[in-house]
């Protein structure tokens, strides 16, 4: 159940970057996260975690994308990254 | 119009890192040792401990601890047995403690100058994995009634600590237990671990252990005047 408090950090991380980005909640469409083989986080538990946070917030557009590292040697075992944000500009009206 | 993509590449821990490495900092240059021990529930972790206080009092060390647990104090109460200064977090459901939760005990803790701080985490060999909480030391510890393959079964844990503890020896034959391989599994997630075999009935082990701890603690504030 620590997948929610690591959540809750994607979410302020996600919030930092758009808004210093002038990126609006709303256009937020996906999260890249780059988890370590041995960071210990359950990947559907983080999933639905995320969720929860989001659902009925503006940043309820977004999904996470987690991409798990097996490779042991590969990157620092514990590591986990929020990669990049994806942003999907709302057309302007006129 | 298509997606754009915004390069983050941020530590998803790391405001919890940035916090526990000023901790750290701060603890040292006030001559404090900081450890943080992490295992199962039921591993033998809270009478380890209080023996282990209780031989630091006996030294003229000032110690206190800080327990974390989901309910009760009961930890607390036994440590502060020892004589040492102790206060215990109950989570109320959280599963690991956060450096910030170890920050807010400390400030409104009024203590005196102290040679050693232990952090008792919450019983758990998943969670209290990935956060940092200051400490200058991380121990893990693995009772005989566990089996061997934990380390093997929770290669994260156990691949951050710095010192592991193989606890109940007392009880490792009645157990069958085969150190040797317990050994073997703790040096395949963390190669170099230090490995002690205690008993928290017959203190086997003890005085090893403490001259250890130590011998790090001087050599940990050694390293940061």
């Amino acid at each position: 159940m620590h997948e929610l408090s690591i959540a809750n950090e994607i979410l302020k991380i996600v919030q930092e970057h758009a808004s210093a980005a002038n990126v609006k909640a709303s256009d937020v469409t996906a999260v890249g996260i780059r988890l370590g083989a041995w960071s210990c986080v359950q990947e559907q538990s983080l999933q639905n975690s995320f969720r929860w946070l989001v659902d009925q917030t503006p940043f309820e557009s977004a999904r996470l994308e987690i991409h798990r590292i097996d490779e042991v040697q590969e990157m620092e075992v514990q590591e986990m990254i929020v990669e990049w944000i994806e942003i999907q500009d709302q057309k302007e009206e006129n | 119009m298509e997606p754009r993509i915004l390069q983050v590449r941020t530590k998803i821990l790391k405001a919890n890192d940035t916090l526990a490495r000023k901790m750290r900092q701060e603890f040292l240059s006030r001559g404090i040792f900081v450890s943080n021990w992490v295992s199962s529930p039921g591993s033998g972790k809270t009478l380890w401990l209080e023996n282990t206080l209780r031989q630091l009092i006996d030294r003229g060390l000032q110690v206190a601890a800080i327990v974390g647990d989901l309910e009760t104090d009961r930890d607390a109460q036994r440590l502060e047995r020892s004589g040492a200064c102790v206060r215990q977090i109950m989570t109320h459901g959280l599963c690991h403690l956060e450096a910030d939760m170890i920050r807010k005990e400390w400030e409104a803790w009024d203590i005196g100058p102290i040679d050693y701080l232990f952090i008792e985490n919450v019983g758990n060999l998943v969670c209290p994995t990935s956060w940092d909480l200051g400490e200058s030391l991380r121990v893990g510890l693995l009772s005989v009634t566990e089996g061997e393959d934990k380390p093997l079964k929770y290669p994260g844990l156990f691949n951050t600590c710095d010192v592991a503890l193989l606890t109940k020896m007392d009880l490792a034959q009645a157990c069958e237990f085969d150190q040797v391989l317990a050994i073997e599994n703790l040096q395949a997630v963390r190669p170099g671990i230090e490995v002690f075999e205690t008993s928290g009935k017959t203190l086997e082990g003890m005085d090893l252990w403490i001259d250890w701890l130590e011998n790090r603690r001087k050599i940990s504030l050694l390293s940061n005047p």
